[in-house]
């Protein structure tokens, strides 16, 4: 194991900067997941996150040297990441939809071992699609990356205010789109199915 | 009140102050319209609390890499061939210089995830942490991200194992600081140490949190994790209680709190 393994962030930075190449393959290796996982969520599938989450990790190294340490060097790759993820988003938005109208709620990738143990976590990453954007981004970075309001608000240069009307809304829009019905346990989707497809 | 809409993400975390949240409350009492976006609010958070994050794609991170390396050269010429011109050396001096300024800074980082460590390195490690040593007991520096599924039952087993891992070394007199809690892979569900990432900013809201649930436990809260219990999100703490100074701890506290609301979800206690 290399002495770089519990070096912290920040030094890693100062490392590359000096011209240590390793130390910014370690801030790669330390993050990727974290920044797929983020892209995942907010793009709402597997293949644009992968491109997303490249681009984002190219944007960290050629970015790096703008690095000032004001904030924690998460909070500046979240912010780095969030900037590609609204490109892409936008992108999408320009491009002919391709996909067919099924394809919404494609499997997560076979090789996420771990990912979605927990039951109704496939039904709620195809839930989170739904959401409007802004909400999406303010709850997958407040509940699935648990950051605090604060430190969203910096990646998301929002006003703190702002950011918690956002997740606020977003985690009624996400139960919406859940069938989740005030005072009610989630719609049993079999169930409902049956209703509407004799 | 008018309707507290602005309040509730923090009302759905458990974050209000005291006073705030019996405001809130009062109106909840008589605003069926309140009530019904408060427990909208409260199952969505919870649901995409269930995400987890996936591995991410084999290779996603080489352009970086390559890029990396490309403007590491840029930057360093020293380490670039040129014929007949020794220009390492300053570089070697510089490098060397960076590692001594930053080792206190990172010997409590550094410090291998196992006890059992060889006994010199650790007391080394103490020794340059030396006055900012916060504590006796080893303080937990970030959250780790679990990808695991806890129980009551895997948090007694986690405790005893815990006990096991920390008194099993021969002469054993505590933790050093900064020297990290072992917690079995064995009683964790699915965990497999790739699996696993710690994060520093995490730090201050599970700890707040923690500490709510529990109503500021005594100790010191030596590891942090982020995982679920009972498939609802969680923090897990690891507190070792003593009586600090250079004597060993005696109790091992184990204790999971909600990530929102902050509510005690089980404790387990283990006799060091």
């Amino acid at each position: 194991m290399s002495d770089r393994a519990g070096t912290p962030d920040r030094e890693l930075v100062r490392r590359f900067l000096a011209g240590d190449a390793g130390a910014a393959t370690e801030l790669i290796t330390r993050h990727e997941r974290r920044v797929y996982a983020v892209c995942l969520r907010v793009l709402g599938n597997p293949d644009d996150a992968a491109d997303a989450a490249q681009d984002a990790l190219l944007a960290m190294i050629r970015k790096l040297d703008g690095f000032r340490g004001e904030a924690a060097f998460t909070t500046w790759l979240y912010r780095v990441a969030m900037n590609v993820c609204y490109d892409h988003l936008r992108r999408a938005q320009r491009r002919p939809v391709l996909r067919r109208s099924d394809d919404g709620a494609a499997p997560e990738p076979a090789l996420d071992d771990h990912a979605d143990a927990v039951a109704g976590a496939h039904d709620v990453a195809a839930a989170l699609a739904q959401v409007p954007e802004d909400f999406r981004v303010a709850i997958v970075l407040a509940d699935v990356q648990d950051l605090p309001y604060d430190e969203i608000a910096k990646v998301l240069d929002l006003p703190v205010g702002t950011v918690k009307s956002r997740v606020h809304r977003g985690r009624i829009a996400l139960a919406r789109a859940l069938g989740i019905e005030p005072g009610s346990e989630p719609v049993d989707r079999s169930a409902a199915s049956k209703e509407t497809r004799p | 009140m008018s309707h507290p809409g602005p309040l509730f993400a923090d009302y759905v975390d458990g974050t209000l102050d005291p006073s705030t949240r019996a405001e809130v409350d009062a109106h909840l009492r008589t605003c069926a319209t309140c009530r019904a976006e408060l427990a909208l609010s409260t199952a969505g958070a919870a649901s995409a609390g269930r995400l987890t994050a996936p591995a991410s794609p084999a290779g996603m991170g080489k352009a970086a890499v390559a890029e990396a390396q490309r403007l590491a050269a840029e930057r360093n010429p020293e380490v670039t061939p040129i014929a007949g011109r020794a220009r390492r050396r300053p570089t070697t001096s510089r490098v060397l210089a960076v590692a001594g300024a930053a080792a206190v800074i990172i010997l409590l980082a550094l410090i291998a995830p196992k006890l059992g460590q060889g006994s010199s390195q650790r007391s080394e490690q103490a020794a340059a942490a030396g006055a900012a040593r916060p504590s006796a007991y080893p303080v937990a520096t970030g959250v780790e991200i679990q990808h695991a599924d806890y129980t009551f039952a895997a948090l007694v087993q986690s405790a005893t194992e815990l006990r096991t891992a920390l008194t099993a070394s021969e002469g054993y007199a505590g933790p050093s600081p900064g020297e990290q809690v072992a917690l079995p892979s064995a009683s964790v569900p699915a965990l497999d140490a790739q699996d696993v990432s710690t994060d520093a900013t995490l730090l201050p809201k599970a700890t707040a949190c923690l500490n709510k649930a529990f109503d500021s436990p005594p100790g010191t809260l030596s590891r942090v994790i982020r995982a679920t219990y009972g498939g609802q999100p969680a923090y897990l703490g690891v507190y070792l209680i003593g009586p600090g100074a250079d004597l060993p701890p005696t109790l091992l506290q184990l204790s999971a709190a909600s990530v929102h609301g902050c509510q005690r979800l089980g404790q387990a206690t283990a006799r060091l």
